[in-house]
């Protein structure tokens, strides 16, 4: 997995910064290109600032995810990586060089697949994966291509079926394929899984990592949070401005300011025990039940058995003790925190 | 696997390319019923206004309002056959209201309405005034009313004239039939003579008197006319010399009454020669018959074609041209549109395509879907309704061709400047409600002064319209100026919609 060393971050309202060195799993590469970067990175649309203070930089093969609620910047950032977009202030750099200003013929370098699907609905789902492979160049014998994109999406019988007589998941799925058929080394993908059930979803991402193993780069936002997980590096968007950026692991522990374990008591939790482990280290002592203690610590893994040393001095019998992987959802609320309707 | 899916330049510009061509093609074809509207339409259309069309419409049905028993009566009855020409006689009556009565319920299309006593008003000096009543809107109708009423009223005004003249002045009898009179009345004379008949010689004399002067009225009318036309000097020459002959005639006769009892054949002889030397004379004088000195012109018109030109022949060429803009432009300007409304224009900017590669499909797409609409309308027209092909076939192919390409820029700049597909359709309705009224297809160009005709010029159907009935009727080749007119539309059309699209299409 990749390892992404961040800056540490600045008052929430300016944004944070972040960078991913080589990643993937054919290990790490300082020398490899910058693939995108982000560079103080603004977009406004009259008065209103819809991204602003964007600063990440993702080099290598890597699945850098953009995480956050409906309308906090993510197609935008996504269409500043594609030029679609020029940004009000800052800097963008796609593959060496300005994503706006690139030539024709370097832009098949990346494929993109925008939010809403498009595909033309008179037109069978071959017709339609033949025609997007078609622009962006795909020499004519490209059968066996077309095919196995349309396997990986599970579409492979329904070639003959036309767009307009398939299901949302259908054309979703159709959609990715057409991204995906020119085999672009830098893929950006605008909410690839919406609408796309949870087994796919999964077969889906299991392939978005074996096309990261085999070098490419995604660049994938997603509103399925937990989904952050499947990345190397999440970037958390919040009403324009970055919120954090890091690995999953890295993140969960920005969220709850370190490791998260619960510990289960013999007896009932008192005011000795929450001291003791307040004292022991733990920067968060809840009580999740009369028996049970949720604790953050810097490190579970060397932390949790000292505590649990330091009960048994006290004379306190714990029946368990475990690291919690925290769901994501809760690491990302705890990230975001309670946002001003206004 | 990058490497295998990367094609030359050149070669990813016609996949490119052909990507918009099959796409276009394919989603058309998937229309089918679109595409038997298209061909199977137009050509039900011409060809029920082929087989409906009755030409003797356009004769207009009109009664005849006069005094009973007038001289117009007799006059329609007389000319009955030669009105038709110039309207369909639904008869003639006294009854004024009865036919306005007719004219209202719509049974006839004009009412004549000739004057009262219209001898009194041309004595007394005044025109006598023929009405002509309707009770059409259209005024292209109104202006046929007019028009037929007009030449069918000038025409019966002449006959009835003629009658007048003839009437009036009996004795303005063509020059032939007075001098055959004059020949009768000279043998009778010469009887009269022989056997000493001084009543026979007296009224034959009176007769020959009377000839005489007819002749001689002829040829004076005959010498004015000649003068008001500029006639040539030895027209001018003949009838002066007939003039003289006729006076010298006039003058034997006067000699021969004042002697008539006393008269011999030597005097006969010498009458004889006098009329010899007038009827000498008037086989070389210049004189004209009484008809046409009350109608001195006649028309016939005769058209330079080799073949008559129906009324569907001509509006044939006009409605496929008018068809194929029709088509292709509403074409590219939904299927530009539709590009842009489902998102298609974000992947045109970050794909590795540019404007004038869709531009270029969208072209070629379109122009093999109407080259092939075009092709079947004419082919079956041709074969099925009779429609003439007179020039050559690749001047029609050149000016369908012009016309798809010029209509297709047309379209994409339509469909870069319309904000959604309802407007891009209200565009293309009004481009063809242009095309109908500014385009040549019912209207005369010439009838448009400028600037509007500046609309005119800036349609292809204009150019496609002249070039297929140049080509297709007259048998002619196309002109240069609607040769051109095709090139310059296209290049600037296709130029506008390039950088609409280019500009569309750039970084926001």
């Amino acid at each position: 997995m990749s390892e992404a060393t961040l800056a540490a971050p600045d008052e929430p309202s300016t944004g944070m910064t972040g960078s991913t060195e080589q990643t993937g799993p054919n290990g790490p590469d300082g020398g490899a290109p910058v693939t995108i970067r982000f560079d103080g990175v603004g977009k406004r649309f009259g008065d209103r600032w819809i991204v602003r203070g964007l600063d990440v930089e993702v080099t290598g093969s890597t699945i850098l995810g953009m995480v956050g609620p409906s309308g906090c910047g993510k197609t935008t950032t996504v269409r500043l990586a594609t030029g679609v977009y020029r940004p009000d202030e800052g800097e963008v750099t796609v593959l060496g060089d300005d994503p706006a200003r690139k030539r024709t013929s370097e832009r098949t370098a990346i494929g993109y697949l925008p939010q809403s699907p498009v595909l033309f609905d008179d037109l069978s789902l071959w017709e339609n994966l033949n025609f997007q492979a078609s622009l962006n160049g795909v020499p004519w014998r490209r059968r066996e291509r077309l095919r196995t994109v349309l396997d990986l999406v599970e579409l492979t019988g329904e070639e003959r079926k036309l767009v307009r007589e398939a299901s949302g998941g259908m054309q979703r799925r159709l959609a990715l394929a057409a991204t995906l058929v020119h085999d672009a080394p830098l893929l950006i993908l605008d909410e690839p899984t919406a609408g796309i059930d949870p087994l796919l979803r999964r077969q889906i991402w299991d392939h978005f990592r074996a096309l990261r193993d085999a070098g490419h780069t995604l660049v994938v936002t997603t509103q399925h949070v937990n989904e952050a997980a499947h990345c190397d590096v999440v970037v958390v968007l919040d009403e324009g401005r970055v919120v954090a950026v890091g690995t999953p692991d890295d993140l969960r522990r920005e969220a709850f300011g370190g490791d998260v374990a619960t510990i289960r008591l013999a007896t009932m939790v008192d005011d000795r025990v929450t001291r003791e482990l307040r004292s022991a280290g733990c920067t968060h002592v809840d009580l999740e039940d009369p028996f049970t203690v949720r604790v953050v610590v810097d490190h579970a893994a060397s932390e949790l058995p000292a505590l649990l040393r330091r009960l048994e001095e006290l004379d306190v019998g714990v029946e368990e003790s475990n690291e919690v992987h925290v769901d994501w959802d809760e690491a990302f609320i705890a990230l975001v925190g309670t946002r001003d309707p206004s | 696997m990058t490497a295998t899916l990367t094609p030359t330049r050149p070669a990813r510009r016609l996949v490119q390319i052909g990507a918009f061509v099959r796409k276009e093609v394919a989603a058309l074809l998937r229309q089918p019923r679109l595409l038997v509207v298209l061909v199977a339409g137009p050509f039900i259309i011409l060809l029920l206004f082929a087989v409906g069309y009755d030409q003797q419409q356009a004769v207009l049905r009109t009664a005849f309002v006069g005094p009973a028993g007038s001289i117009y009566e007799t006059s329609i009855d007389q000319f009955a056959d030669g009105l038709e020409q110039y309207v369909d006689n639904a008869g003639y009556s006294d009854d004024l209201v009865a036919a306005e009565q007719r004219l209202s319920a719509g049974e006839i299309d004009a009412v004549v309405v000739f004057p009262a006593d219209p001898l009194d008003s041309v004595l007394s000096g005044e025109q006598a005034t023929i009405t002509v009543l309707h009770d059409k809107i259209d005024p292209i109708q109104q202006v046929a009313v007019e028009v037929s009423s007009q030449v069918a009223v000038m025409e019966l005004n002449a006959r009835v004239l003629e009658e007048i003249v003839a009437r009036a002045q009996d004795t303005l009898v063509p020059v032939d039939e007075s001098l055959a009179r004059v020949d009768d009345q000279y043998g009778v004379l010469a009887d009269a003579i022989d056997s000493r008949d001084l009543e026979r010689i007296d009224d034959t004399l009176t007769e020959l008197r009377d000839s005489t002067a007819s002749i001689d009225r002829l040829g004076s009318t005959s010498t004015e006319l000649a003068d008001a036309f500029g006639a040539d000097e030895a027209t001018r020459a003949s009838l002066d010399e007939l003039d003289a002959a006729v006076a010298e005639l006039a003058m034997s006769v006067d000699d021969l009454a004042d002697r008539s009892t006393s008269l011999t054949p030597d005097d006969a002889t010498e009458l004889r020669a006098e009329i010899d030397q007038v009827s000498e004379v008037a086989a070389t004088a210049a004189t004209i018959d009484p008809a046409v000195v009350v109608r001195p012109f006649a028309s016939d018109t005769a058209s330079l074609q080799r073949e008559p030109i129906e009324v569907n022949d001509y509006f044939a060429p006009a409605a496929v041209a008018l068809l194929l803009q029709h088509m292709v432009l509403t074409f590219a300007a939904m299927s530009l549109v539709t590009d842009r409304t489902l998102g298609m224009f974000e992947v045109f900017r970050v794909g590795p395509i540019d404007a004038a590669r869709v531009m270029a499909g969208k072209y070629l797409a379109f122009m093999l879907v109407g080259a092939v609409v075009g092709a079947a309308l004419l082919a079956s027209m041709v074969a099925f309704l009779g429609l003439p092909m007179r020039g050559a076939t690749v001047w029609v192919v050149v000016g369908i061709v012009g016309l798809l390409a010029a209509s297709i820029g047309f379209g994409l700049v339509l469909s870069l400047l319309a904000r959604s597909d309802v407007q891009a359709v209200q565009f293309a309705m009004l481009a063809l409600l242009a095309g109908l009224f500014f385009g040549g297809f019912f209207l005369d160009l010439e009838a448009f002064t400028y600037p509007v005709k500046l609309l005119s010029w800036a349609l292809p159907v204009t150019y496609g319209i002249r070039l297929l009935r140049d080509v297709m009727l007259r048998g002619a080749d196309p002109s240069t100026l609607d040769l051109a007119g095709l090139a310059v539309t296209t290049i600037v059309f296709g130029l506008a919609a390039w950088s609409l699209l280019h500009r569309q299409l750039r970084t926001r």
